[in-house]
């Protein structure tokens, strides 16, 4: 018994070692010059879609209309943009649902689009490339998006890049919540957690 | 006395953190951008693992998969580049039994009864055709009885079964950087 006790000990403190010589850690990915930035935000409910916090959801099975509950973040012209976010769907009796969107101010209209099928399925309205099967309900995921306005748009699903897309220039804006696309319905809800910015 | 000397030897030479034999956790990259993982885990119990990434030392963790207890090995696929990412694997066990099945338009819905009372949550286990094993296909947060799967071809003539799992301790943690 002591020796296991001992062993453990010693395991122990080169554990406390290797977290005190750890280097300081950043949380945005791809490398060089991240400034953490605020970028304030408005929420935006239509149809039968209801935000609460960081708790977004569709109540109601409707196939037309604009059925949305999202936060509308503040728009960006130019640089390269970073968003980090956490979603966990809760419930989804529906179907194709976007949970986070690039929008083009510029050419009035939404730029990337990220939306899950009901069974988990990620994948970008726009050419429906799949992006993921991560989304299922109750999974946590993890999302990047690295923006280098004019030049390229970059997913990261839990790490891993899934989707790049030439980017024009002009001003953008980020969204995130449920947001029933053409083809989709309701119910769903969404939790997004841990929304970061940075810029450089 | 001399055996306890060795013991702090042997902690002493191998990485930080993996002196525990049931769960070594080991990571390489693969490719500058591709991070291939390992274990072992022989323990009597251990119904399977999750493995969890973040990209700072103190989380926020996310879960890339649960894995049957037969899985060894994960690739973690084209990552950020100039980034550390820190790994770390998480044993859980707990017993299963059969949930009742429903057909619906696309998949199959399942009840079960929940027979556990300090469940970490529910996995739905699939036995695919020609598969000798079962691996886990949807995650329930505890107390819950009933979900649907929809079903893609091959999980349709499947075989089901739902587990009340506990997590167990954690394993050590790998920490590399991507390149390119």
């Amino acid at each position: 018994m002591l020796a296991r006790l001992r062993t453990l000990t010693v395991t122990t403190a080169l554990c406390v070692t290797s977290l005190l010589a750890a280097p300081h850690a950043f949380a945005e990915v791809e490398p060089g010059g991240w400034q953490s930035v605020s970028p304030g935000h408005t929420v935006q409910e239509r149809g039968c879609g209801q935000a609460d916090g960081l708790t977004f959801r569709l109540t109601c099975a409707t196939a037309s209309g604009d059925q949305r509950a999202e936060r509308r973040y503040a728009t960006y012209t130019g640089g390269t943009r970073q968003f980090e976010g956490y979603f966990r769907i809760t419930s989804l009796s529906g179907t194709r649902i976007s949970l986070k969107q690039t929008f083009n101010e510029s050419a009035a209209g939404p730029y990337f689009m990220l939306a899950v099928e009901r069974g988990g399925r990620l994948y970008a309205v726009h050419g429906g490339t799949t992006l993921s099967n991560a989304g299922t309900v109750g999974a946590t995921v993890r999302v990047n998006t690295v923006h280098q306005v004019g030049a390229e748009h970059r997913t990261y699903i839990n790490g891993s890049l899934k989707h790049t897309y030439a980017s024009p220039g002009g001003s953008f804006y980020d969204k995130l919540g449920a947001y029933r696309t053409n083809s989709g319905t309701g119910p769903a809800t969404v939790e997004w957690s841990g929304i970061r910015f940075w810029r450089k | 006395m001399t055996y306890l000397a060795a013991s702090a030897v042997i902690a002493l030479a191998l990485p930080a953190c993996s002196a525990e034999q049931e769960q070594p956790l080991a990571g390489a990259l693969a490719t500058p951008t591709d991070i291939d993982l390992d274990w072992r885990d022989t323990r009597p119990g251990v119904a399977g693992h999750v493995l969890e990434f973040a990209t700072e030392e103190a989380g926020p963790y996310t879960v890339l998969r649960y894995l049957a207890p037969q899985v060894t090995h994960y690739r973690h696929p084209d990552l950020v580049p100039h980034t550390t990412f820190h790994y770390r694997l998480r044993a859980y066990r707990g017993p299963v039994s059969r949930p009742l099945q429903t057909g619906l338009p696309d998949g199959i819905s399942f009840t079960w009864t929940d027979r556990s009372a300090d469940e970490d949550g529910f996995l739905l286990e699939i036995r695919r055709r020609n598969s000798d094993r079962y691996d886990p296909v949807a995650v329930l947060a505890p107390n819950t009885t009933t979900t649907d799967l929809v079903t893609l071809p091959d999980e349709q003539h499947a075989s089901y079964r739902i587990r009340a799992f506990v997590l167990g301790e954690r394993s050590n943690t790998v920490r590399l950087t991507t390149g390119e």
